[in-house]
């Protein structure tokens, strides 16, 4: 591991360039675990998370040159691994949709209830596999990563008041399953 | 607040605590139905995967990954040893040759001396890889005019070995 626990991704990315290969490591001890949570909430299967966020992880260092630093490192990762759990989701050529009908939604809608919180966490699931993909991205890059709107528009492509939108329609689609 | 709730770019802020919420956003957010929805949706989104995924092993996923990335430039390598090797071989070769005493006459006349230098071991090299090995002839091979065709089968014993130990230790 470095000594420098405090560095900058830039920093790490620009060590790795250099011939740290421990720089690899703490990047990937900073951001494979959200990066995971990430995945898994874009429908990946919790048994496959891990090789995945190694599989992204490796597409990122393989290609680093192409990585210009208009957006964050992270974004640019978690951009990878929403191209990978897209292509997974194409080979698979099938679909996680669980069913919210057969759940008790008003238990589900109180946050402070330890048991309602399983269930929530599966609706939840439920609900953002039946997202459009950029709104389910932004949405979980901004609720669930904590992402601001520049980052998650550097990230994706897109615009500012694009995602914005995207953002807006999901919580309000989501809301309307959960409540 | 916006039209009548809180401002939706705040909730996410507050949740990952990246913001705080004032006396009368929480006042709000305790009254409003609608706002405590929107922060029970984030809130929840924010924790999804942590204990589903409390085995993550980032340790062991930083392992595949180095081995991967360690797998993926070894063969880049190998190939590039190749004529870096060669070269050092063609220079030793050169170096040798040059040095050696007997098959050179200072005083034989200059026609009878070969001026081509002919090795066909850097025939498959491209440009850049037989520009490597050009650097590294010494800048007075070819300006004597009196060196012959070398290949590893001219060579001696001794000297054999020497290329080959060089070409080892690349």
């Amino acid at each position: 591991m470095s000594d420098a626990p405090d560095r900058s991704d830039a920093a790490l990315v620009t060590a790795y360039r250099s011939g740290d290969e421990a720089a690899a490591t703490e990047l990937v001890h900073r951001h494979g675990g959200p990066l995971g949570r990430y995945l898994y909430a874009a429908g990946a299967p919790p048994g496959d998370v891990e090789d995945m966020v190694q599989e992204a992880f490796f597409r990122a260092f393989r290609a680093l040159d192409s990585w210009r630093g208009d957006a964050t490192f992270r974004g640019w990762l978690f951009r990878i691994g929403g191209n990978l759990r897209k292509d997974e989701y194409r080979k698979d050529g099938r679909r996680i949709v669980l069913s919210i009908d057969d759940h008790d939604v008003a238990a589900a809608a109180d946050p402070a209830g330890e048991a309602g919180a399983a269930e929530m966490a599966e609706q939840l699931l439920a609900g953002l596999a039946g997202l459009p993909r950029l709104q389910r991205e932004v949405f979980l890059l901004r609720a669930q990563q904590g992402m601001d709107y520049p980052e998650i528009c550097a990230a994706l492509g897109t615009t500012l008041g694009s995602a914005r939108v995207h953002y807006h329609h999901a919580v309000r689609r989501l809301k309307e399953l959960m409540q | 607040m916006i039209d009548g709730h809180l401002n939706p770019d705040l909730i996410p802020d507050a949740v990952h605590r990246r913001a705080e919420l004032s006396p009368a956003d929480e006042a709000h957010l305790r009254a409003c139905l609608e706002c405590r929805a929107e922060w029970a949706l984030v809130s929840a989104t924010a924790r999804l995967g942590v204990e589903q995924l409390a085995r993550f092993d980032a340790g062991q996923v930083a392992a595949g990954l180095q081995a991967r990335l360690a797998a993926a430039r070894l063969p880049s390598r190998r190939l590039w040893r190749w004529p870096v090797g060669l070269a050092a071989a063609a220079a030793l070769i050169l170096t040798v040759w040059y040095s050696r005493p007997g098959p050179i006459d200072s005083t034989a006349p200059a026609a009878a001396v070969p001026t081509q230098l002919v090795l066909h071991e850097l025939d498959s090299l491209n440009l850049v890889q037989l520009e490597m090995v050009l650097a590294t002839i010494p800048s007075e091979v070819g300006q004597t005019g009196h060196l012959e065709l070398v290949t590893l089968a001219d060579l001696h014993t001794d000297d054999l070995e020497r290329v080959l130990r060089s070409l080892e230790e690349q």
